[in-house]
């Protein structure tokens, strides 16, 4: 006996998996169910719930992938269907049909989502019948959350339509707990579920009626109720960019493994960027011009009929174009666009728009004369872009530009604006490099805790306290704001040798050019702003500021531009300068930022700190 | 067998049956009771070993914190062997430890991890010779390399950057054909003369760095050594100490670092 009841134990699980030779079915749920952008693309992630159903042994697994990514797997302790003959595979024991005269209830074989049966409705009349499992309930706890289900397949149906209801048994007899959505007309399977509370105390058991009221056919399949914690499901969003294929499969408690499925959907979230490039071609009088930029995007690609253009001429900035836009003539159609031509690469996804030739009226530079492109792409997501023909440009020499939202510039200079990195965390508009090293979309992992003021005067104490430039070698901070004037610059101070570190207190407002030697250099740490002077030209350190770093606070209309030897690091970057003419403006750059390395060589015993890597050794 | 079961079922015999129904029980439970104690005995042996395992990683961990100390306090007199018993408050051994302290150089350098967005310099001067760098153990890593050349300010830069796989529309170059020193991509082979130094920059990516150098590199800094035992189990823990160097931020010209305004003009 005992003999026996040990082989009953360790065998039992076998034979109960032997009786089921079905795999799950596994459905994805897309939310949005189509999708929201043309051309079939969603212009946001996806979020997806995959959907297991097994009716016999239970889900154990659900496994799925996202394109060439590995294999992700959600496990399930138990999920067992508590419905009897949920499929009607064995017949329609447990199920009973009521009907009324010209409607009739059968098991048929004729579509089925799981297994080989569904029961089918069928009714010429307009009428309520049903399918009732009220006999073979299935037994639940009070105030227990169970997950409810159930697929079905319409056909022409009409009246109120196809649907579920959910009754449960209390010691007060049956009391409705849930109505299904109504689901009309002609469709292909859907899963129509819900997780619902069994709201009484009393309550012993549930059932479902599966109900067609009106004319039509429907198909019910797969009628499901499992406690909803264990509601065999994997929930995850989707958000790449791009074609994308999900792959996935479930595997039940007897060993049985769905064969692979997949999901095609496509996500363009990003609206056509990298507007880079721009040049303006004379085309005719001093100033006729035909405007020129490049675009991209990288996932639907751009769509060549929604390239347009429009421009502003005269300082009031409304934008539009004249009716005979070649001669400055005729009505200003304001509001309305242009069509721009477009030159695309072989696969759509870049292309250079071009403008007709247009004529900005005079020559009076002094005020933005405006172009605006705009681009779709094939999900539908619009960009445009603004540009100043005469505007002012920054340039960038030797080091790494990046700001951790988007960099967009208002106007293009007739060099690259820098020979090194461009790295934007958000969109990278018209500031060019000539590596062409641009990254947009960049996750940075800076740490801007490491350079706050508080955090590097503590790894840096300063040896003493001063009111202007220090021109000794060694650490220093400032007791407030430091103005630089003609006071705080020590004599010879451009001959002086030094390298030195400022911690400012406050903010540094530069009223009068910083120079130094080449072999001199001051890092600043500004707890508040760098306030520059309209009239500085040349200014040499590294700063590294707390608050906004400001090229030109006092106005920002200027003749002279702003040479910057070192770096800057700032919460934000103002660059305010721009210049009153036309020539100046398209040949040098108001801002120029010429990175100095002399930081990295000469600051390392003042300002550096060694770095320890460990690691285990396994030999 | 048979006769054993008819002298079982036999009544006749039936005493002597019991006797060895008995005998067989006794030698199943003794053959249990063995198997379970041997399980228990490796099960506590097993947990002896993983306890003195960890016990030697923290002591070989205490050495290389000693060692950092030393570095600290002598520099480069610091160089040399050192040990020590670590012992309870009862003055009983707990574990042992021994290090070396070095100097960081030679013709292949290994670092283990670089991080995204660090910046790892190599120290070049005085060093004229081949150099390549290796990178990629993950792959998505990319990597940026500055050089900074001359003798003395004004110092002039360099620059490349090289991907590991075509994951990205940045321009890189490819270096997946470039793989050595067990890490799948790397750089060309760059002919070094008169550079100051090196700042590798991962991108994308933390990554496993290697630098090799044509012939022995300048000093990087400090190498600690460190060997845990306690009892029959030993733990080597490897601690690089590299050359005071600048943050990564000192690679950029301009960085805003606002989360919400673009850097705009």
């Amino acid at each position: 006996m005992l003999f026996l009841a040990l082989c009953f134990f360790l065998f039992s699980s076998v034979v109960f998996a032997d009786g089921d030779i079905t795999p799950p079915t596994t459905s994805p749920l897309l939310s949005p169910a189509y999708p929201n952008g043309e051309n079939g693309w969603y212009t946001v992630p996806v979020d997806i719930a995959l959907n297991a159903v097994d009716l016999e042994s239970g889900v154990k697994e659900i496994n799925w992938k996202l394109n060439d990514n590995l294999w992700t797997k959600k496990t399930f302790s138990q999920t067992l269907n508590m419905v009897i003959n949920s499929s009607f595979e064995t017949g329609t024991e447990g199920w009973s049909f009521s009907s009324f005269n010209n409607s009739t209830g059968e098991r048929t074989n004729e579509f089925a989502k799981i297994g080989d049966y569904s029961v089918k409705i069928n009714s010429l009349e307009n009428g309520t019948s049903f399918f009732t499992n009220k006999s073979n309930y299935v037994v639940v706890s009070p105030w227990k959350t169970v997950s409810l289900g159930a697929w079905l397949k319409g056909s022409n149906i009409m009246g109120d339509g196809a649907f579920y209801k959910i009754y449960i048994l209390t010691a007060e007899g049956s009391k409705l707990l849930y109505t299904s959505s109504v689901h009309n007309g002609t469709y292909d399977w859907l899963y129509d579920s819900k997780d619902v509370i069994i709201s009484s105390d009393s309550a012993y058991g549930l059932y479902f009626e599966l109900i067609l009221q009106g004319v039509g056919a429907v198909y019910f399949d797969g009628v499901y109720a499992a406690y909803a914690s264990e509601q065999p499901k994997a929930e995850f969003t989707v958000s790449d960019n791009g074609e994308n294929t999900l792959s996935f499969y479930s595997v039940d408690f007897a060993g049985n493994i769905e064969t692979t499925k997949t999901a095609d959907f496509k996500i363009d979230t990003i609206a056509p960027t990298n507007w880079q490039n721009f040049e303006a071609e004379n085309s005719g009088n001093a100033h006729t011009f035909i405007s020129k930029i490049s675009v991209s995007d990288n996932a639907s690609g751009l769509n060549a009929n929604s390239s347009q253009f429009q421009y502003s001429p005269l300082s009031d900035l409304v934008w539009g174009y004249f009716t005979d836009y070649e001669n400055c003539k005729g009505i200003f159609e304001a509001g309305k666009w242009l069509p721009a031509a477009v030159d695309f690469n072989e696969e759509g996804l870049s292309g250079r728009l071009e403008s007709p030739s247009i004529d900005y009226c005079n020559s009076n530079w002094f005020f933005c004369k405006g172009n605006r492109f705009k681009i779709e792409d094939f999900a539908g997501n619009d960009s445009t872009k603004e540009i100043c023909l005469n505007g002012p440009w920054v340039k960038s020499i030797d080091g790494d530009v990046a700001s951790l939202s988007s960099i967009d510039m208002l106007s293009a200079g007739a060099e690259d604006n820098t020979n090194a990195m461009v790295i934007s965390s958000k969109s990278l508009s018209n500031f060019s490099s000539s590596r062409n090293w641009l990254i947009s979309y960049y996750q940075n992992k800076f740490d801007g805790g490491m350079y706050s003021y508080d955090f590097l005067i503590g790894e840096f104490p300063p040896s003493s306290t001063i009111d202007k430039l220090p021109t000794e070698n060694g650490v220093f901070k400032t007791a407030k704001t430091l103005q630089i004037n003609y006071f705080a610059i020590p004599q010879n101070y451009a001959s002086r040798q030094f390298s030195n570190v400022l911690f400012v207190n406050g903010d540094l407002i530069v009223l009068r050019d910083v120079n130094m030697k080449d072999t001199s250099g001051t890092i600043f740490v500004v707890k508040g702003d760098v306030l520059v002077s309209r009239w500085v030209s040349f200014l040499d350190g590294f700063f590294i500021v707390g608050g906004t770093f400001n090229t030109s606070y006092n106005g920002g209309i200027v003749d002279n531009s702003l040479k910057i030897f070192g770096g800057v690091l700032a919460n934000k970057v103002y660059l305010n300068r721009s210049f009153s003419t036309f020539k100046i403006a398209s040949e040098e750059p108001s801002e120029e930022f010429i990175y100095d390395p002399k930081y990295l060589i000469e600051f390392t015993s003042l300002f550096g700190n060694a770095s320890i890597k460990w690691s285990e050794i396994f030999e | 067998m048979n006769k054993l079961f008819s002298c079982i079922l036999n009544n006749r015999n039936k005493g002597q049956a019991t006797l060895v129904v008995v005998v067989l029980v006794m030698v199943v439970s003794l053959a249990v009771g063995v198997a379970a104690s041997n399980r228990a005995i490796s099960n506590i042996r097993m947990a002896a070993y993983t306890a003195q395992g960890d016990q030697a990683l923290h002591c070989a961990e205490s050495g290389a914190e000693d060692g950092l100390n030393k570095i600290n306090e002598l520099e480069k007199s610091s160089f040399g062997t050192y040990n020590a018993v670590l012992k309870d408050s009862d003055n009983v051994d707990i574990c042992s430890y021994e290090y070396t302290i070095s100097e960081f150089s030679g013709e292949v350098l290994t670092y283990p991890l670089v991080k995204q967005d660090d910046s790892q310099e190599v120290n070049l001067d005085g060093y004229n010779g081949s150099l390549s760098i290796y990178f990629g153990s993950d792959d998505s890593a990319a990597l940026e390399i500055t050089f900074i050349k001359g003798s003395s300010p004004p110092y002039s830069v360099e620059k490349y950057a090289y991907n590991c796989e075509e994951l990205y529309d940045n321009n890189f170059e490819d270096g997946s054909s470039n793989g050595g020193e067990d890490l799948p991509c790397g750089t060309e082979s760059f002919n070094i003369s008169g550079y100051k130094i090196a700042r590798i920059r991962p991108l994308y990516a933390d990554t496993k760095v290697v630098v090799k150098f044509g012939s022995v590199s300048q000093s990087q800094g400090y190498l600690i050594e460190s060997i845990g035992s306690a009892g029959t189990a030993q733990r080597k823990v490897q601690v690089i100490r590299t050359n005071a160097q600048l943050p990564a931020i000192f690679d950029y010209s301009i960085f805003s670092a606002s989360e919400t305004e673009p850097l705009s003009k």
